[in-house]
């Protein structure tokens, strides 16, 4: 996911002024070598664009709308459905959750509050486009992006998504545009416009039966994974085994 | 060309005999440095400048041939045993060790030692091509070649399975490469059908099917080498 180097430039000199490249690429973090490709290249990645425009305390959202392709991020933004808060909720973070008030039922005490693990967890992107959307909208995504299911899928199993799809996912699941941005961990909440203490309010919201059920679904697809995992390394074992 | 490729094979089949050593003092694998080993001595017999030597000390009666040919049934049917069980393929295991696989090479075998005794191999002829005329000649080469081809070709599926998976690219590159060396193994019995038998081709395609599978080795020890310590399994 990139933008053009030439609006990439027109957009530095506007808010950097005459800072150096150098200057800008030591407080964004980024190597000068690596933004000096992608100039060079005439493509600059997003990622990029977030670092240098939070180094300069700017809004990365806004500041990503100055280029063509992500004109309509500000207007789009919304904020999260219960669902999607609960989406960014790690698997752990549910478990204990559903503990303590068991713990808290059985003690007939108030509940402990959970301390909520940073965004993004270990299966996100997969977690936020099942609350998002039905397991159509993946394929609707890979046909709008014009891109092989498989690699769609692919990319969420790795627990990722680039900036484009998570978009374009959030524009067909008709929610937020820059909530997918959090489940790939390229915006912070915060960045995205999510009220602080959201995901935990959310939380403390939901039932006891939505929430195990949701525990649930977790722990299948965690079950799956796991499975994949394990028959993977044990085909790799045997390999070592006769092999090595 | 051909010289350097099979000069080239022996060196890549001596230096995983000599990798092999460690483990083989070890007993880990110890079939694999068999495997090496006599790779290493059937790809040396099959070098005119050494079998010629060789063949000599026997007696100058091919002898040598006869040892080359046992060596190779040895080495495929050891290395395929290995690939088949690291591949998981028991369909391919069972080919191999059950009761169709022990009969080619028996029959294989018996027809080497049948064909050798009943026919007149005097003076030394690396790959018996001095006696390409003779029928007895004919069927011992067929012989000596079925066995390589049937385990070669019971190997090919296991292997092209792991190269279509989902495994991480260093398995599918070292599957791949072993995937290519067995087909061109089994490759080499129809070429043989074709008009010139002791063409170009043919030797290109056996030497150049040995590097294949030898590469294969060297990338899945590399992996082995790579491999996560135990306790790096994640929840």
């Amino acid at each position: 996911m990139t933008v053009p180097a030439k609006l990439f430039q027109q957009w530095l000199s506007s808010v950097a002024g005459t800072t150096s490249h150098a200057a800008l690429c030591r407080a964004a973090g980024i190597k000068r070598s690596t933004l000096a490709q992608q100039l060079v290249r005439g493509r600059v990645s997003v990622a990029t664009v977030a670092a240098v425009s939070r180094s300069l305390d700017l809004p990365v959202v806004a500041s990503l709308a100055v280029f063509p392709t992500f004109t309509d991020l500000t207007a789009g933004m919304r904020p999260p459905s219960a669902a999607e808060l609960l989406s960014q909720i790690s698997d752990t973070d549910l478990l204990q959750e559903i503990l303590n008030r068991n713990v808290a039922a059985e003690t007939l005490s108030e509940p402990i509050r959970v301390h909520l693990s940073p965004v993004p967890h270990r299966s996100s992107v997969r977690a936020w486009l099942d609350a998002v959307g039905t397991a159509d909208l993946r394929q609707k995504v890979a046909r709008q992006a014009a891109i092989a299911p498989q690699n769609l899928s692919a990319q969420i199993s790795a627990n990722r998504l680039t900036a484009e799809l998570a978009i374009e996912s959030a524009r067909i699941a008709n929610v937020g545009l820059t909530n997918g941005l959090v489940a790939t961990g390229f915006l912070s909440p915060a960045e995205a416009g999510w009220a602080p203490g959201a995901r935990e309010g959310a939380l403390w919201e939901t039932s006891n039966s939505a929430l195990v059920s949701l525990a649930a679904q977790r722990l299948d697809a965690l079950s799956r994974t796991l499975r994949r995992t394990e028959a993977d390394s044990a085909a790799a074992r045997s390999i070592w085994e006769n092999l090595g | 060309m051909i010289a350097a490729l099979q000069w080239t094979a022996l060196g890549t089949c001596l230096a995983c005999t000599i990798w092999r050593v460690p483990s083989m003092v070890k007993g880990r694998n110890r079939g694999l440095f068999w495997v090496c080993l006599l790779a290493s001595a059937c790809v040396a017999l099959s070098i005119p400048s050494l079998y010629l030597p060789f063949d000599a000390l026997l007696g100058e009666a091919n002898l040598a041939n006869v040892i080359l040919r046992f060596s190779s049934f040895a080495v495929f049917y050891l290395m395929a045993v290995k690939v088949a069980a690291a591949y998981k393929s028991p369909s391919s295991l069972r080919l191999i060790r059950g009761p169709i696989g022990l009969a080619v090479i028996a029959v294989c075998s018996l027809g080497i030692l049948a064909t050798y005794f009943f026919s007149d191999f005097h003076g030394s002829s690396p790959g018996l091509v001095g006696f390409g005329d003779q029928p007895m000649a004919i069927a011992y080469m067929w012989f000596g070649m079925c066995y390589p081809g049937y385990a070669s070709a019971c190997l090919v599926q296991p292997t092209a399975k792991a190269v279509f998976s989902n495994r991480p690219v260093i398995d599918r590159a070292a599957a791949s490469s072993l995937c290519i060396g067995f087909f061109l193994i089994f490759l080499t019995i129809p070429l043989r059908l074709l008009p010139p038998h002791d063409g170009f081709i043919v030797k290109a395609v056996s030497f150049g099917s040995i590097l294949f599978v030898a590469t294969g080795f060297v990338i899945v020890w590399l992996s082995f080498i790579r491999r996560p310590m135990k306790g790096a399994a994640s929840f």
